[in-house]
């Protein structure tokens, strides 16, 4: 970690807290008598305390947090459904302060008052309107979080490393998921990222006539503020007669994302996923987005294809034809053994029936324990289904998932784009 | 070897009609099938009809569970779709097998109800173009409790992708698809046999 020197007494009062609040935390999960008299899982425990110290360290251990919660692949399930309750109790930044972090030749154009929409620990969301009469909806970072993040950040690493070298977690690939989580971090803090890749779900998703994804307004956007045009209705949607169909729309986008175009929303929690009164589904922030290779979007979609035949051998054969090096010593038949147990044993083609989390905690198991790793770009389709497997089992837990994949998973395979040069 | 073509005087339920004995059945059949091309076309094949016919075999196997099972084995699919001007031939490289294995354990009497599954290579004609499947499109009904199955509906199970005869070197005869990239696929909606067009009783004799 390279650091002004000047910094240092301030990192080490940070780094003394942050460690203060992880051993309280760490604590009171282990002394919860109460709770574990009462049978909540230990994981729980530690995912509940985890959230409380998240809360307290501020806005990178919240987004970290939330990060986690989604890591069903890293963290124990009842862990990361403890993290996903997770929340951003925070203010907006005042009207006056965001709007003089907006750029010249964009305030010049803004007609009246900016009006607060959102607010979260990173940024805030605005209504507004330019002269032209356009409706936007503006979304500041709040000032000077990317150091802090930043910070905040190189501490969480240097502590996995250090961690890493204790007696009982040596091994453990805490620094590698401790870089991982803080790359995404750091990728939702460059809202011209975030602007470009909601550019290309917006062109993608085009002839998807029930989705709507915002257009951005380049010429306005910086890496702290991302300017869209304004969907009404995003604060109280949810509701109404078709939110079902709004669902199902959804989840018809996120499998033209997977199989057709490879890029992928990876965050479509609650938040970012709006489903609007006439059926339709609006979504947002793709600050946490993935382009997947060629090969990666054709093998995952290889591997669904399989699946929906159920030979649990041929999703095997799939995987292992990702694999780089490494076979060696490894069982490949008992893999293939496991993984046909695994197809034939996944609960039913209903939404209901199906449970992806303990699907994927297996299938991550069953590499482990045969030394057989899938793509490493797999985890993204898969951890986006995941993000939102909640609103569909609650919205349309009768939709045969598999049927409803089949349209666009034959697409994928049999489109062939050029290998991309930006995973 | 008698062969006579039977009438409505046998009952085609029997179970018993089909040890030890070789038949030849050939149903009419009508179905509903659905294409799917690489650019997101859908296409609704809801007239597809045709005969197919198939041959079982005169021996009754057991599975390892105790259920009765017998090898069919199919030798003709000719079905159209006059709406889309879909055609669908069986690929004759390779066998179509199918199995009828009994619900209940026991003997030819317990054959029937029975499951019943098809592997099927095609040769599908289109819009001037030849495809073929390498794997196989997997043909299932649960539960049917007449053979041959007449009124029986079965379901493909999920869809199976078709290549381009033009991209496989070695013709209809090519296993493995290699490079190529698969050029449309096909789910079964539903294919029945509506009426039995003929029946072809081979017994085997003993010595
Ligand atoms: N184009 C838009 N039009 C109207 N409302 C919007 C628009 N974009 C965002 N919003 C509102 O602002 C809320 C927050 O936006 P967004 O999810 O982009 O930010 P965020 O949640 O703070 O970001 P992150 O999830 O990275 O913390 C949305 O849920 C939605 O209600
Ligand atoms: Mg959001």
């Amino acid at each position: 970690m390279r650091t002004d020197p000047r910094e240092a007494p301030a990192l080490i009062v940070r780094a003394a807290r942050i460690g203060a609040v992880l051993v309280l935390a760490l604590l009171r999960a282990v002394t919860d008598v109460r709770g574990l008299v009462a049978g909540v899982p230990p994981a729980a425990l530690l995912g509940d305390r985890l959230a409380w110290a998240c809360e307290r360290l501020g806005p990178a251990f919240i987004k970290i947090g939330q990060l986690l919660s989604t890591r069903v692949d890293i963290a124990p399930p009842a862990a990361c459904r403890a993290l996903a309750r997770l929340r951003d109790h925070v203010p907006p930044l005042a009207v006056p302060v965001a709007a003089r972090a907006l750029p010249a030749h964009l305030a010049a154009r803004v007609s009246g008052p900016l009006t607060p929409v959102a607010a979260g620990a990173v940024a805030c969301v605005y209504h507004g309107r330019l002269l032209d009469g356009r409706e936007i909806a503006v979304k500041v970072r709040r000032p000077g979080i990317a150091r802090l993040i930043a910070r905040d950040l190189a501490l969480f690493r240097h502590g996995a490393r250090l961690l890493q070298r204790l007696p009982g977690l040596r091994g453990a690939p805490l620094a590698d998921v401790a870089g991982q989580l803080g790359e995404a971090l750091l990728a939702q803090l460059d809202f011209l990222g975030e602007a470009r890749a909601l550019g290309r779900l917006r062109a993608n998703l085009r002839d998807q006539a029930a989705v709507r994804v915002p257009g951005v307004l380049e010429e306005f956007c910086r890496p702290d503020v991302l300017v869209m045009e304004y969907v009404p209705g995003l604060e109280s949607s949810g509701r109404g007669p078709d939110r079902k169909e709004a669902v199902v729309a959804a989840l018809r986008a996120v499998y033209h994302m997977l199989f057709v175009d490879g890029f992928v929303h990876c965050d479509l929690h609650p938040g970012n996923l709006h489903p609007m009164p006439d059926g339709s589904v609006v979504i947002v922030d793709a600050g946490f987005s993935r382009q997947l290779t060629d090969s990666g979007r054709r093998a995952f979609a290889a591997f669904f294809y399989r699946m929906t035949r159920g030979e649990g051998a041929g999703c095997a054969e799939v995987v292992l034809s990702t694999v780089l090096g490494g076979r060696d010593g490894h069982d490949a038949r008992g893999f293939r053994a496991d993984m046909d147990e695994l197809v034939r044993a996944a609960g039913g083609s209903r939404i209901g029936e199906f449970d992806l989390v303990s699907f994927a905690v297996r299938l991550f198991a069953i590499q482990r324990r045969h030394g057989f790793y899938a793509d490493p770009q797999f985890v993204f389709p898969i951890l986006s289904l995941i993000v939102m497997e909640g609103t569909l089992r609650e919205a349309c837990p009768d939709v045969e998932f598999q049927t409803e994949a089949l349209p666009f998973v034959l697409r994928g395979l049999m489109r062939r784009g050029e290998e991309s040069t930006d995973p | 070897m008698s062969a006579d073509a039977r009438s409505a005087a046998i009952d085609h339920a029997d179970p018993l009609i089909i040890p030890g004995s070789t038949h030849h059945v050939g149903l009419a059949i009508r179905g509903e099938l659905k294409l799917y091309f690489a650019d997101g076309e859908t296409l609704d094949c809801d007239d597809v009809q045709g005969m197919s016919a198939v041959r079982s075999s005169d021996e009754v196997g057991t599975t390892a569970d105790g259920r009765p099972t017998l090898v069919v084995t199919r030798l003709m699919t000719h079905f159209h779709s006059n709406v889309t001007g879909l055609l669908i031939q069986q690929n004759p490289s390779r066998p179509n097998l199918g199995r009828l294995t009994g619900i209940a354990p026991g003997g030819p009497e317990t054959l029937l109800p029975a499951d019943v599954t098809f592997d099927q290579y095609l040769i599908l004609a289109l819009r001037g173009r030849l495809y073929v499947n390498t794997d196989p499109l997997v043909m299932e009904a649960a539960g049917i409790t007449t053979f041959p199955p007449v009124g029986t509906t079965f379901l493909s199970k999920g869809a199976t992708v078709f290549y381009d005869l033009a991209d496989l070197p070695g013709g209809i005869t090519q296993r493995d698809p290699g490079d190529a990239v698969p050029r449309l696929a096909l789910a079964s909606q539903s294919v029945c046999g509506s009426h039995l067009t003929h029946h072809i009783d081979m017994p085997v004799m003993d010595g």
